[in-house]
């Protein structure tokens, strides 16, 4: 009888911490990084290939003039981390390379959230953005020493706001900004801020934070696959498909833009 | 249930969820949910409160490694659910390898459904043949599994530490 009882009161503190997180109370946040701080690096054991540091990256071509065999795996490596700091997404950023180490529960809705092999010792924090060569994969949304969570664009709480087009029509990415129902797994709903031009094709990239944080202007997010039909909504909609496939994503590079410590010095127009 | 019988279920949870988010991170499809076939043998061998506490541990460990869930304790109760009703579907004796298989299925698909409406209602759109795919693969991993791992957690009660 007493066994029953610590049950139930087992499953009705999951329930008051499962409410308590919902409404964005304190104590789970320490719960998780807790629990990041000790199994974080048991997952940064058991990564695939391995860490995804420049000088690894440097080692690993030294042994690429010796060992054909290593060269393979190495190569690969160093190829997807020059893509990504050859990238326009990275572009006169500092960038920490990082690795994909776990990615969460898989579901339905496909992958949401993952783990990445640097943290706050690497100069990781919350709210960075995390891109990939082909462009925005997410922002940090929790640091442990040696790890950290990236929300992966898609899933119901990272809404980005975006420019579309040439014309930089101001839009809402992500998120609930668009009824699921109409559009494909794997695609982003999109809505622009007032009416505007929307056609197919057009590239959709982040508009930019303050100190770029969540996320870093010019981004590119993906091209815009589908317009749907105005039906008496005020601004038009549609669909992204995303520029980075998030289910072959292997490194990743998270972005630190310093915060704006000087005035910025205004300028006269010259009128001709 | 002996405390070295706790311990191996625990490290078994331990190692089905470690497996989960690393093989996830290989981008290996579909994956089975190695938990889920856990929490099942655990419920189809002791009983229903077994199955609750053992996907109640389980959940918690999938909520808290990194990355986690979105809301933690979600995965929890989902798991604590399904050890329950999988326990309530506990047969006295031996069972059939095909009631087994049937059980774990049918706890997979009852995940895949409810995720699959906690995504559609936050506005995310999903992926059904995904989930199609997870289930097979869940039900056909038990079918090598849940003997193992009950045949591990008998002989593991059976030893005794000197």
């Amino acid at each position: 009888m007493r066994r029953r009882r610590l049950v139930f009161a087992a499953v009705a503190l999951t329930v008051v911490v499962a409410l308590v997180d919902l409404v964005g109370g304190p104590g789970p946040g320490v719960l998780r990084s807790g629990a990041a701080t000790v199994l974080g690096p048991l997952e940064r054991l058991l990564a695939p290939g391995g860490r995804a540091s420049v000088e690894d990256l440097q080692r690993e071509n030294e042994r690429l003039a010796s060992e054909l065999r290593e060269a393979r795996q190495g190569s690969s490596d160093a190829a997807a981390l020059a893509e990504l700091l050859a990238s326009p997404a990275t572009a006169g950023a500092r960038v920490v390379p990082a690795r994909v180490v776990g990615v969460g529960a898989p579901g339905p809705q496909g992958i949401v959230r993952l783990t990445i092999d640097v943290g706050g010792r690497d100069g990781v924090s919350a709210d960075r953005t995390v891109v990939a060569a082909g462009g925005l994969v997410g922002r940090v949304v929790s640091v442990a020493p040696w790890t950290s969570d990236v929300l992966v664009l898609g899933g119901p709480d990272v809404t980005v706001g975006a420019r579309v087009g040439d014309a930089g029509a101001l839009a809402t990415v992500g998120g609930a900004a668009a009824p699921s129902t109409e559009r494909d797994e794997g695609e982003l709903g999109l809505t622009l801020a007032q009416t505007g031009a929307l056609a197919v094709g057009d590239e959709v990239r982040t508009l930019g934070s303050v100190d770029g944080r969540p996320f870093v202007p010019g981004v590119l997010v993906g091209t815009v696959s589908s317009v749907e039909p105005q039906r008496g909504r005020l601004a038009p909609s549609g669909s992204v498909r995303p520029a980075v496939d998030v289910g072959t994503l292997t490194v990743v590079g998270v972005l630190l833009t310093e915060p704006r410590s000087t005035p910025r010095p205004s300028a006269t127009g010259s009128g001709s | 249930m002996t405390p070295t019988g706790i311990l191996v279920r625990g490290l078994l949870l331990l190692v089905g969820a470690v497996l989960a988010v690393t093989l996830g991170a290989r981008h290996l499809a579909p994956l089975p949910d190695l938990v889920l076939v856990v929490v099942a043998s655990a419920g189809l061998r002791s009983g229903w409160q077994a199955g609750l506490v053992t996907g109640l541990v389980g959940g918690w460990v999938l909520d808290l490694l990194p990355p986690g869930s979105t809301v933690l304790g979600t995965q929890a109760l989902l798991y604590a659910v399904c050890g329950l009703l999988v326990g309530l579907a506990r047969r006295p004796g031996r069972v059939s390898v095909v009631w087994v298989v049937a059980v774990v299925g049918a706890a997979a698909v009852g995940c895949e459904v409810v995720r699959s409406l906690v995504a559609l209602a936050s506005g995310v759109p999903v992926d059904p043949w995904g989930s199609v795919g997870r289930v097979v693969a869940t039900a056909t991993i038990a079918l090598v599994v849940v003997p193992l791992v009950t045949s591990v957690e008998r002989r593991a009660e059976q030893r005794r530490f000197a």
